[in-house]
């Protein structure tokens, strides 16, 4: 059984983005980071693979600087990486990628986290599995496979404290929620190892996307980005520790 | 009628879920920039109380597909559901809320129309050539302004709470009844239950919530806070990080996927503000928020904003609590 994790790198830390020059997307400075709940999806993937000996492939759609998340996946278990080359910011493009990408691999099974904390649009997992015409569940908490291997059992949330249980066929793409397995430690050598053999990339070319397919697809002009603008109710407190402290117990008490 | 604008109704099957009427918000005043018209979609089985609602709204038109199968929600079901009504009608934008449910149909339906999709929105624009949104990036800190160039069909989802009216005009719409297709393809997601599990905690009774986030860094310094709370006579919450590192027990989680609160007092520590998060928390009545990022949105809706570090000033303030407390024992002055 094989198994395809999508996983994003994001800028954390950011400071001043601004709009590409040509709208394409958004300029950050500062490290990127394996996105908190991709984070998750992989950690289900690689519980799956210690239970049912399936193989993970991490992909990536992302510049050279997203490199590394790849590196974190082959440390912490997955067989494979492959680095799509591309500097996506349209969540309708990157899906269209991600599709192509998984032409080339088998899968029975690909995961997603729900959201990435820099676009936040809970949209490419679900535009993936949808483009591919697979089943697709969103905020998954958790997984099983029933009937032999047949069928995913799967619970998802729905908010407010509801959950559903599902039935799902495989192929299925799963949006995974963050929390859905604990976490694991990346031994700092596995890490140095990983680093040291790389992860292979692909370019858009390898995958068939011509310059013209990708400009008919991009639809989509980043014009401003500003911070939020701040809430001119709010007050603002400040002195040293004590000094605030007295304040806030003084509003406190007041309230109660 | 063939309106321009389709609007995706959401429900819990007796009552319209209240993004229903920001759509329609959003829907009425781009139909009246661009004179075109609205129409909503409800879904559902036995919709029959739904479609009376919507009829006092300002929609031109109600399209309903009222059928046993679509009493659960199923993806698979739904997007084929609402594909079937685009034979009937063909939108030029499709209208979603950017909910459990929204995320699931607009990018299905996305794909089906080959539409771009753009999510999370907080506001659109029609343009000449398209629309302009508005929508959050980088953790909510920053707004982001896109243009949009429409296609035969564009696909929109737009966060809770957004809506730009408050009035509207009562249209007496007519309900056009449609059928929901016999299942060509055998659903291949099958719901097998629902559940809601009851919670050993009920943080929503307590006065005072002491909420951490994951500006809390790491467990061991989780029990500061739990003095500070325990100090105030309140309970500990949290944002759900801290629950999904296993930090806290999934009683504590305040949010769209957590629990509503609405305490006399929110003290938010090291909290950033995300949407879903504040979404559970919103309407306490005094929001005290300590953060070192004077960017961070949770300010956008705190009372009062303290930037700074947490682990400076949570001290200070179980000192200050007892010794508030102690007064007011002295004082005879407490309560219980
Ligand atoms: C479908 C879905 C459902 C969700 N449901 C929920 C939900 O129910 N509840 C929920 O909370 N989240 C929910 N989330 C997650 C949500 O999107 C955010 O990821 C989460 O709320 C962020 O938690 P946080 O504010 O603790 O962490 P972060 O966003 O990482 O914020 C940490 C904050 O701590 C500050 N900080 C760091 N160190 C210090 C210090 N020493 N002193 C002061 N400040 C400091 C930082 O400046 C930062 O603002 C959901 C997400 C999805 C996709």
């Amino acid at each position: 059984m094989n198994i395809v994790v999508c996983l994003k790198a994001v800028p954390t830390n950011v400071k001043d983005p601004v709009p590409k020059s040509d709208g394409a997307g958004i300029l950050t400075e500062g490290d990127c980071f394996m996105n908190a709940s991709d984070d998750y999806a992989l950690e289900q993937a690689l519980l799956l693979k210690k239970d049912f000996g399936t193989r993970v492939t991490a992909v990536t759609v992302g510049s050279v600087r997203s490199q590394d998340i790849l590196h974190v996946s082959l440390a912490k278990g997955a067989d494979e990486a492959i680095r799509v080359d591309a500097d996506e910011f349209d969540p309708n493009i990157v899906s269209f990628i991600l599709s192509r990408a998984l032409r080339d691999l088998s899968y029975d099974l690909i995961l997603t986290g729900v959201e990435s904390s820099d676009g936040m649009s809970s949209q490419v997992g679900i535009s993936l599995g949808a483009q591919l015409g697979l089943p697709y569940v969103y905020a998954v908490t958790k997984m099983a496979f029933g009937n032999g291997e047949d069928r995913l059992l799967v619970t998802r949330e729905l908010g407010g404290g509801r959950y559903q249980t599902l039935e799902v066929d495989k192929p299925a793409l799963l949006c995974v929620q963050s929390g859905i397995a604990p976490l694991t430690y990346t031994p700092p050598v596995k890490l140095i190892h990983a680093r040291r053999k790389g992860v292979p990339s692909r370019s858009l070319s390898d995958l068939g996307i011509t310059g013209e397919e990708l400009a008919r697809r991009r639809k989509t002009k980043v014009i401003e980005i500003k911070p939020l603008e701040k809430n001119s109710s709010t007050q603002w407190l400040s002195g040293n520790p004590e000094q605030l402290a007295r304040v806030i117990i003084d509003k406190i008490s007041k309230a109660l | 009628m063939e309106p321009e604008i389709l609007i995706v109704a959401e429900h819990n099957g007796s009552e319209l879920d209240p993004i229903t009427f920001d759509l329609i918000a959003w829907g009425s005043q781009i139909a009246s920039e661009k004179n075109w018209k609205v129409g909503v979609l409800v879904l559902g089985f036995q919709v029959n109380g739904l479609l009376e609602t919507m009829r006092r709204s300002a929609v031109d038109v109600i399209f309903a597909l009222d059928d046993p199968v679509l009493q659960d929600y199923n993806s698979c079901v739904y997007v084929q559901a609402v594909a079937r009504t685009l034979m009937k009608t063909a939108p030029r934008l499709i209208l979603l809320g950017h909910t459990y449910l929204g995320i699931e149909i607009s990018g299905g339906l996305a794909a089906k129309l080959d539409a771009t999709l753009w999510s999370n929105c907080l506001a659109i624009k029609p343009t000449p050539g398209g629309f302009l949104v508005t929508r959050p990036v980088s953790g909510g800190a920053f707004l982001s302004t896109l243009e949009i160039e429409s296609g035969a069909c564009n696909v929109i989802s737009l966060q809770r709470g957004s809506s730009p009216l408050k009035e509207l005009p009562i249209k007496f719409p007519e309900v056009i009844g449609l059928s929901v297709p016999p299942e060509s393809d055998p659903a291949r997601i099958k719901v097998t239950g629902e559940t809601k599990p009851s919670f050993a905690e009920d943080i929503t009774k307590a006065d005072l919530l002491v909420a951490v986030g994951r500006g809390i860094g790491q467990q061991s310094r989780l029990p500061p806070f739990l003095d500070l709370a325990q100090a105030l006579g309140g309970a500990i919450a949290a944002s759900r990080p801290i629950v999904d590192m296993g930090w806290l027990s999934v009683d504590h989680q305040v949010g769209l996927s957590g629990v509503t609160v609405r305490p006399k007092v929110y003290l938010a520590c090291g909290i950033s503000g995300s949407a879903q998060h504040v979404a559970g928390m919103r309407d306490s009545r005094l929001i005290i928020a300590i953060n070192e990022d004077p960017s961070a949105p949770i300010f956008q809706i705190a009372h009062y904003g303290i930037v700074g570090d947490i682990f400076e000033i949570v001290p200070a303030l179980i000192n200050e609590a007892r010794r508030s407390a102690d007064r007011q024992e002295k004082s005879g002055g407490t309560t219980n």
